[in-house]
């Protein structure tokens, strides 16, 4: 048996208004201008003519309004006629749950529009055929951790409650879990009292999230559930490329030194993909240009070589020709360059000669030695009695080769230099005493050394000492892990200092001989950093000077002294957060503020823990370039776009129904929902397109009456 | 009888000082009207006629044929040539003219307060013509009438009588009905002397009976002329929205209408009745000219009068 039923039957009361064209066609009459005109005659003799017809215009005008205001309200109403129509209104309520998935994929664009944008279309049209006793509940596929904590929506019929819950759902960047999205949904179901409940999702099918999901091992499934798979786009794996890293080599970034910058092209698809254009810019400046070529499901890299700008904090980006899946192919770094060290070399034993002093090898390894001829270190020679004229804070570090005394207003100056975040580095030697040094630099008001040194040790030269690294090498000398740790246990050591094994524990042990005595001993003093070295800068007690480790060490070491590891690729983290920064903050401790690429400037307190703050924030919502300051220090942060996302491999409906047992699942296209009759799809045929046409109609025809008259 | 709205008291209130508006009268006066068919007269102006005047004035010679007076024969022409010649003579003789002006109420209306009513119009237009006849030293009468004459002015020269024609076109109400068939069959007996007749009216009458009231004008060997003067609204009917009409001079007379779907129906019964007016005129040598009030008076006039030259 056919029916008509209305989904909005509501807006059939509109139909009243069919009332008003009537009011205005009477009040017309009665409102009729009068006016004296002399030509009266002629009026008269053109009315016999027109005046019939005049009137029947005008009455074929008045019904056309009121049909066309009639057919209105009918649209509105949304009536459905059919059997099924029929069918509907004789089913008992049924409760829904929309789960819309809100993951990262579905920013892929078809067209114009992104899926997910396409999801909430359809979400609508669904929400608009549900009316009481019905009810239903739209839910994010991806839920924040907010929604999660939350208690879980009400179902309903309330359309306004129905469309704000669809247009609150936003793109995701966190991780899918379709197991919890699912039990959440059946949580609220199980709570309906509705005999009839279905599960419609409305999502991209990508395999991505799908691995850990199977129906059968959620608790308390109910077997009446009807579930609903709506699939937007195709079922093919859609092409995707993009950027999936990002390295900028080697540190420290010296400023006006080449830099080698590799980015990582991945092609996610079954097809290759032919130059593909790779831009690089740093501080929004084109600075280089790559075209890529990359078999399927190949990831190469591409390299760049840039010269690095001037000391400071810089930012970059990295741009993929757009493809419809824009959201990976940017991605962000950043970077700090520096000028060279200035380093200040005292020699406490000058020589008669060059190659006789204390200082000579030490100084030839510090000599810029560049590709292109740019220093990493600015190294100054200097006798130790002229210490007392230098200015210390020109300098980065300072190394003190076998320098027997300073005078007490020196050691002040030292002990400040070092509290202000220079690099302070001794050297022993013959002119070095224990008990002296102890005395002026470890036991007195201005302790300098990390250790107190015991008395030297000395080896036969059949039986030298040697260097070991320790597994856990520390990163000052983290250059010689793996196999470089040869070139360091090639050398020898005849004499060297031991040191006090009680007061050691302050202290990192660097290096140690292979007897286990410590080589090298590093300790924090304020904002700066102590090296001892408790042999020779030359060859008087060790042959290391010779050795080919000795030039890396040296710049490794004096680096690490002048803080040079900052002159680095600045941290990165991929969405979502949240994560953890480290600053540099005050002595007193002090506040964060993170300035977001999208303008917002957060403020947020912390404790101080020794200098050196490490914050927990979770405000990173959209990629880009986080600006972090605290009164101390400012560094960056670049933040990326997920990649786990960017896989568009699909899921096939065999492994969908398999995934869903023992439950079966309706898989219906986008572009053909509603025309299922499976008891999921709006009841009863679509009259609103027969509406419209015969509305357009009506409106057509009252257009050219009224123009007759 | 309705007497004239406020607003056209008011509006011939401040045209009575422009009836004779030097910057309208300027243009014209060196225009001369002539008579195309006032033959008889004798020439003592600018009009000239076969007919006997004030003065004579030669014309020319011809050659004397036997039947001719003697006395009319020149004899210092024969002896000069030794032939017998005629002398002939024309008479110029002052054109009497008579201005008839409609003044029932359907000549008073007007588009809006902008524009001239049309008995304003009318009443500028034969007070203009009047000033331009009497500085020529012609004869001017004026009647004013609707559905009987109203007012006789017989004709006189002079600037003194221009002022009694002013003073009485300031005056005038129109009101009543148009009938001037009636009317000017009425004049007509009145009027015995030719001259140049000139009928200024919206003619919203019986054509037929007016008509044959002006061919009897011309049996008697006057000049006729016709200006019919309409609104603008009543040429172009612009109206817009639904409307009750009601005649001006009949106010049970009215209709209710939808002024769009009516218009083209009216425009074609009002062309076929100016249609009809040009037609019988142009057979019967009447001179009939439409003048739309919203046509300004010095160039409707300065048209009329280069055309009649």
């Amino acid at each position: 048996m056919f029916g008509l039923m209305f989904l909005q039957p509501a807006f059939l009361l509109a139909g009243l208004a069919a009332g008003v064209p009537i009011l205005i066609h009477l009040i017309n009459r009665h409102r009729a201008l009068v006016h004296r005109f002399p030509a009266l005659r002629f009026l008269l003799m053109a009315d016999r003519r027109t005046a019939r017809k005049f009137r029947l215009y005008q009455l074929l005008l008045l019904a056309l309004r009121v049909l066309a205001i009639l057919l209105l309200a009918l649209l509105l109403s949304q009536p459905r006629w059919g059997d099924e129509a029929s069918a509907a209104l004789a089913l008992p309520p049924q409760a829904t749950v929309v789960l819309v998935d809100n993951s990262f994929s579905m920013q892929f664009r078809d067209g114009q529009e992104t899926r997910l944008e396409r999801a909430k279309t359809l979400a609508g049209q669904l929400l608009d055929g549900i009316a009481a006793p019905d009810s239903a509940v739209v839910l994010p596929l991806v839920a924040d951790d907010a929604d999660t904590d939350a208690e879980p929506p009400l179902l309903g019929a309330d359309a306004a409650a129905l469309w704000d819950q669809m247009r609150a759902i936003s793109a995701s960047h966190a991780a899918v879990d379709i197991a919890a999205a699912v039990q959440r949904a059946i949580e609220i179901l199980q709570a309906s009292t509705a005999p009839r409940r279905r599960l419609m999702l409305l999502t991209d099918l990508t395999v991505h999230g799908w691995e850990g999901f199977r129906l059968s091992e959620l608790p308390r499934v109910p077997e009446d559930l009807v579930v609903h798979v709506v699939r937007l786009g195709s079922p093919q794996r859609d092409a995707n490329a993009l950027i999936s890293g990002v390295r900028v080599t080697e540190p420290p970034f010296i400023e006006q030194t080449p830099l080698d910058v590799t980015v990582w092209v991945r092609n996610h698809s079954d097809e290759p993909v032919r130059s593909l254009r790779v831009d690089l810019l740093l501080g929004g400046e084109t600075v280089g240009q790559q075209l890529a070529d990359l078999a399927a499901d190949e990831e190469v890299a591409v390299p760049f070589r840039i010269v690095a700008p001037q000391a400071g904090l810089h930012w970059g980006e990295v741009r993929l020709q757009a493809d419809a899946f824009t959201e990976d192919d940017r991605f962000y770094v950043a970077l700090q360059t520096v000028a060279p060290a200035r380093v200040l070399v005292v020699d406490g034993d000058p020589g008669t000669s060059l190659f006789d002093s204390e200082t000579f090898y030490l100084l030839s390894a510090l000599q810029p030695r560049g590709s292109l001829g740019s220093p990493l270190f600015h190294p100054k020679p200097l006798i130790w009695e002229g210490l007392e004229q230098e200015r210390l804070s020109d300098y980065s570090v300072i190394v003190l080769c076998n320098v027997e005394a300073l005078s007490p207003q020196v050691r002040q100056g030292l002990h400040q230099f070092v509290a202000d975040g220079g690099g302070l580095i001794f050297f022993a030697g013959h002119q070095v005493d224990a008990t002296r040094y102890n005395t002026l630099f470890y036991g007195s008001d201005t302790p300098l050394l990390p250790v107190a040194l015991g008395e030297p040790v000395q080896q036969s030269e059949e039986a030298p000492v040697t260097l070991q690294l320790a597994d856990n090498a520390h990163e000052a000398v983290a250059v010689f892990t793996g196999g470089a740790a040869d070139m360091l246990t090639r050398s020898r050591f005849y004499r060297y200092f031991s040191v006090a094994e009680d007061e050691a524990a302050g202290a990192d042990v660097l290096l140690s001989y292979d007897d286990g005595r410590p080589f090298l001993l590093e300790r924090s003093l304020g904002r700066g950093r102590v090296l001892l070295f408790t042999s020779t800068a030359d060859r008087d007690w060790t042959d290391l000077p010779t050795r080919t480790a000795y030039v890396p060490l040296m710049h490794s070491l004096v680096g690490y002294a002048a803080q040079l590891s900052k002159a680095a690729q600045r941290p990165q983290v991929f969405l979502p957060g949240p994560t953890s920064v480290r600053i540099q903050g005050s002595q007193e401790g002090g506040s964060l503020t993170i300035l977001t690429p999208d303008g917002k400037e957060l403020l947020s307190r912390f404790a101080r823990q020794e200098g050196i703050i490490e914050a927990p924030v979770a405000e990173y919502t959209v990629p880009g370039i986080y600006r972090l300051s605290s009164s101390a220090d400012t560094d960056y942060l670049a933040v990326n776009a997920t990649r786990a996302e960017s896989d568009f491999t699909k899921l096939q409906q065999a492994d969908l129904q398999a995934r869903w047992q023992p439950l079966s699942v309706i898989l219906e296209e986008e572009a053909a929902l509603g025309q299922q009759a499976d008891g999921t799809a709006l009841p009863g045929r679509e009259i609103a397109g027969i509406l419209l046409l015969s509305l357009v109609a009506v409106l057509m025809v009252e257009n050219v009456c009224a123009n007759r008259l | 009888m309705r007497g004239a709205t406020p607003r056209a008291v008011r509006s011939r209130r401040q045209l009575g000082r422009s009836y004779f508006d030097p910057l309208v009268l300027a243009k014209i006066a060196n225009m001369s009207v002539r008579a195309r068919h006032v033959v008889e007269g004798l020439l003592s102006g600018m009009h000239k006629s076969p007919y006997r005047g004030h003065s004579v004035e030669f014309a020319e010679h011809r050659e004397y044929v036997p039947g001719d007076e003697i006395r009319r024969i020149d004899w210092k022409a024969y002896g000069k040539f030794d032939r017998y010649f005629i002398k002939e003579y024309e008479e110029e003789t002052n054109l009497r003219a008579y201005l008839l002006l409609d003044a029932s109420a359907s000549m008073d209306y007007a588009a809006d307060e902008s524009v001239l009513s049309k008995f304003d119009y009318a009443a500028t237009l034969a007070a203009s013509l009047a000033y331009l006849m009497l500085r020529q030293g012609d004869e001017v009468g004026l009647v004013t009438f609707n559905t009987e004459v109203q007012r006789y002015i017989p004709p006189r020269s002079g600037t003194r009588h221009l002022r009694e024609l002013a003073t009485h076109l300031e005056s005038v109400q129109p009101h009543g009905e148009t009938h001037l068939g009636p009317a000017l069959r009425e004049l007509a007996g009145k009027i015995r002397q030719r001259g140049l007749v000139i009928v200024i009216s919206d003619f919203f009458d019986d054509p037929e009976s007016v008509l044959r009231t002006l061919r009897s004008f011309r049996h008697r060997r006057h000049e006729v002329l016709v200006f019919q003067v309409l609104d603008r609204n009543e040429l172009e009917f612009p109206f817009q929205r639904l409307t009750v009409f009601e005649d001006i001079e009949q106010a049970s007379s009215r209709i209710l209408s939808e002024p769009r779907s009516i218009r083209a129906a009216y425009l074609q019964q009002l062309q076929t009745f100016l249609g009809d007016y040009q037609r019988v005129c142009r057979r019967d040598a009447i001179d009939y000219h439409l003048f739309p009030t919203t046509t300004p008076l010095d160039v409707a006039l300065t048209r009329y009068l280069a055309r009649r030259q």
